[in-house]
């Protein structure tokens, strides 16, 4: 097992204690240990957050050839799009305890329509942009202890209408699996366009 | 592909001593086998409630299910006791948690730790487990 999840020296390691173990060596362990059973649904929360980039991706490609060989189903809780571009095949966007767009990875890289998919695009790095600054989005998530009635993007939504303060959007259906939880796609809605900083369909950076 | 979880309008809530925290709300999503669904967005945005409520590791009170179900093999893991989850756990659904630190035992060698789960799902044979080669 320990073989498997490419920890060199198994014999030996086995009898070592989690101290004696390296940052991703012990991410490795503990992906020995989670897929030991075959389990059918493998889910990681933020599996690589607590590494460093270069051992990150060893851990995504890990993961993706073990789910190879195994057949295991994974749930990837992330907030790193590069490791969706990477890895996943759909993508749920949360925001405020709600899925805001669901689709899959291409739909929601090339074709995002929620303003909030559009913000974490936009916010992040680009290797062949030249502006100073990273895009941020302005303002600070829901108090959910007394969350908004309507859309819970509304106050940070720079497309907001009066419609998203005091309703909740529906599902709308783009394709049989892109969904978008969102006014702006209401056919009494103003069109607009994502802005250009998103860079849709642009260079899929791995982060 | 053949549909091997379904979350349904899940409601996941957290009573606390000014009010009622509802980290997650309405959610639904499925997962097809031999996919990777990732679940996106900022810290709090309900991520991780969404995660441990399917494994069942939601301390409860004070946290609560408002609604919801969370169908695995026909059944609604929401409506299973603690000691049927403990067969499920592990066998049927494995986590990766973020800080590999803090969620191994630090007392406790990585083989006995590998092997913990397959000692207790699988009956294999406590006084060797070390010799078995996985060669998948």
């Amino acid at each position: 097992m320990l073989k498997q999840v490419g920890i060199p020296n198994p014999e030996k390691r086995i009898n070592q204690y989690p101290h004696e173990f390296s940052g991703g060596m012990r991410q490795r362990a503990m992906i020995a240990i989670a897929l030991a059973c075959n389990p059918k649904i493998l889910i990681a929360d933020e599996p690589t957050t607590a590494l460093d980039v270069t051992i990150q991706a060893q851990i995504l490609d890990l993961m993706k050839e073990l789910q190879h060989e195994t057949g295991t189903a994974i749930i990837l809780i992330t907030h790193d799009l590069g490791v969706v571009a990477n890895t996943a095949h759909r993508v749920a966007v949360m925001y405020g305890g709600k899925i805001v767009e669901t689709g899959s990875v291409d739909e929601i890289f090339y074709n995002p329509k929620h303003p909030y998919t559009w913000g974490l695009l936009g916010s992040m790095p680009k290797l062949d942009s030249h502006d100073e600054e990273l895009k941020a989005i302005p303002g600070s998530p829901p108090d959910l202890a007394d969350p908004p009635k309507g859309c819970p993007f509304a106050a940070r939504c720079p497309y907001a209408m009066k419609a998203c303060g005091t309703h909740m959007p529906e599902y709308y259906e783009l394709s049989s699996t892109q969904k978008t939880a969102c006014w702006l796609l209401d056919e009494r809605a103003p069109k607009v366009e994502p802005p250009e900083f998103v860079n849709v369909g642009g260079s899929k950076v791995n982060g | 592909m053949k549909k091997i979880l379904s979350v349904q309008n899940l409601s996941v809530s957290f009573d606390t001593y000014k009010s009622e925290v509802k980290a997650v709300r309405d959610v639904s999503f499925d997962l097809h086998e031999r996919e990777t669904l990732a679940i996106v967005g900022e810290s709090g945005s309900g991520k991780s409630v969404t995660a441990q409520s399917i494994m069942r590791l939601i301390p409860m009170p004070p946290g609560k299910f408002v609604s919801g179900n969370i169908i695995f093999n026909e059944e609604d893991l929401i409506q299973k006791s603690e000691k049927q989850m403990e067969s499920i756990r592990g066998k049927e659904i494995g986590m990766i948690f973020q800080d590999p630190m803090t969620s191994l035992n630090p007392t406790m060698t990585i083989g006995k730790q590998i092997t913990e789960g397959l000692i207790k799902h699988q009956n294999m044979n406590k006084k060797k487990p070390i010799y078995l080669e996985w060669s998948c």
